[in-house]
């Protein structure tokens, strides 16, 4: 059940990005509801709140990663380490060119749609460009009995240093939460 | 911390990882327990244990235990694939504790409740039980495999058959260069299986109880009744399991008729009465 929250949080928070520049983009401002009449929130205090957004989802999810599914890894057995920050770089290109580049409401709603549900299917890395700004890095390892898994840790990946509080995202991905050292 | 795993049955079975936890799931002790290297003739006292050395260098051990353990290495485990398996495996700190699963005594829908003052009832859940004893145990340290019950470390460990057959080899190519047997259509000591394995140890000890004369005697006895074994007037001519099998039989004087009909019967297993 944590496993699932975390992972629909994350992907969500992908795909939000591509909500915020739609929104800002078309000018959309927030609404709210004040004793039964709508007001507008002011233009630049709405956009900001759209990326303040992904943000606090973020935090949010951080915050429940301590009840992931525990495991080891033997750091010796590692054979391979590639660094894997900009690997997604041209994927959320695409989503900002996409958003910007979708003009009226319906067609935002279907391709929105198109690509929550491609994006849940095959995304099989849960990688995130905020969690960069939180201080992780990706890295791509490989190790002896040839398992290639995404690691997204603070401390940089060593062979032979122990990879502390190891969780499991999905059969692919892993996250450590040990804090950055030093 | 320890890993547990659990391996799916079949050719094509699986690694799963299951869990983590602080608790040593499996015992891994083995202390008050002299431990012997392994002989199938050789029969256990209660104190005593099995064990191979130099285990990850034999041709029986799995590649699940050769290198390091990463649990991340191994997909987690679907809850569909409970039904499936074939062991459970604890792994800590280079100490890999095997167990056979049992479907039938591990993976129960019970209802249950807690002891306390005001139970509550627990109902139509599906849980796995885990054993505490360990049916095989490797210390990757000591490089050792160590078991108690050879036919479940084999259930474990497939290819341990092969330790069997090696380890037997010497009796069986006595019993099949004995004069009353002759090999025929490439039947060969290699091909005889553990059942027969089996059969011809306890055979050897039956036949050399025997003096000369009592050796005609069953060798004529076994001619009467194992009718489908081709002989010629020194020798049964053994060439598949199932000729081989009727011979150690007939050694063993299972075969008998019945007194009122005259029926030719092969009793299923034997109780001395007096």
């Amino acid at each position: 059940m944590v496993n699932f929250l975390f992972r629909v949080t994350l992907h969500f928070i992908s795909i939000s990005l591509f909500l915020s520049i739609y929104f800002i983009n078309q000018k959309i401002c927030f609404v709210y509801k004040i004793n039964e009449e709508f007001v507008f929130l002011e233009p630049y205090a709405s956009y900001f709140m759209y990326l303040l957004i992904p943000f606090l989802l973020t935090s949010i999810a951080l915050f429940i990663k301590k009840w992931l599914a525990k495991e080891a890894y033997d750091s010796n057995s590692i054979t391979k380490i590639e660094n894997a920050d900009d690997n997604f770089l041209p994927n959320y290109l695409s989503y900002i060119f996409v958003s910007l580049g979708v003009t009226d409401f319906i067609s935002f709603v279907i391709i929105f749609f198109i690509l929550l549900v491609f994006t849940w299917y095959l995304q099989k890395s849960y990688f995130n460009p905020l969690l960069l700004i939180f201080g992780y890095s990706f890295y791509y390892v490989t190790n002896d009995k040839n398992k290639r898994a995404l690691f997204i840790c603070k401390n940089p990946i060593v062979k032979g240093n122990k990879i502390k509080k190891i969780r499991r995202i999905n059969d692919n991905t892993f996250i450590s939460l040990e804090k950055k050292h030093g | 911390m320890g890993s547990l795993v659990a391996k799916t049955k079949g050719k094509k079975g699986i690694i799963y990882k299951i869990l983590r936890t602080n608790i040593q799931l499996i015992q891994d002790s083995i202390k008050g327990l002299s431990t012997i290297d392994f002989n199938p003739s050789y029969k256990l006292e209660d104190d005593e244990i099995y064990r191979i050395q130099n285990f990850s260098k034999t041709d029986y051990c799995s590649t699940f235990l050769t290198g390091s353990f990463s649990s991340t290495n191994y997909n987690q485990i679907k809850v569909s694939d409970y039904e499936k398996l074939d062991y459970l495996c604890f792994v800590k700190s280079n100490k890999y504790c095997f167990q056979k699963f049992s479907k039938a005594t591990q993976l129960l829908q019970k209802s249950f409740f807690e002891l306390s003052n005001q139970p509550q009832l627990v109902t139509k859940k599906k849980i796995i039980i885990v054993n505490n004893n360990f049916d095989a145990y490797y210390n990757k340290s000591k490089d050792c495999l160590y078991f108690v019950n050879f036919v479940k470390a084999k259930s474990i460990f497939k290819k341990l058959e092969n330790l069997y057959r090696e380890a037997t080899n010497k009796e069986v190519n006595q019993f099949l260069s004995k004069s009353f047997v002759e090999l025929k259509h490439n039947y060969s000591s290699e091909k005889v299986k553990t059942a027969n394995r089996k059969r011809i140890a306890i055979a050897m000890d039956t036949w050399k109880s025997f003096d000369k004369k009592e050796k005609i005697e069953i060798v004529a006895y076994i001619k009467k009744y194992c009718e489908n074994v081709p002989c010629t007037k020194k020798a049964f001519q053994v060439s598949t399991e199932e000729h081989l099998k009727q011979v150690l039989f007939g050694i063993e004087q299972r075969y008998y008729t019945t007194l009122i009909g005259k029926e030719k019967r092969l009793a299923n297993s034997i109780l001395q009465i007096d």
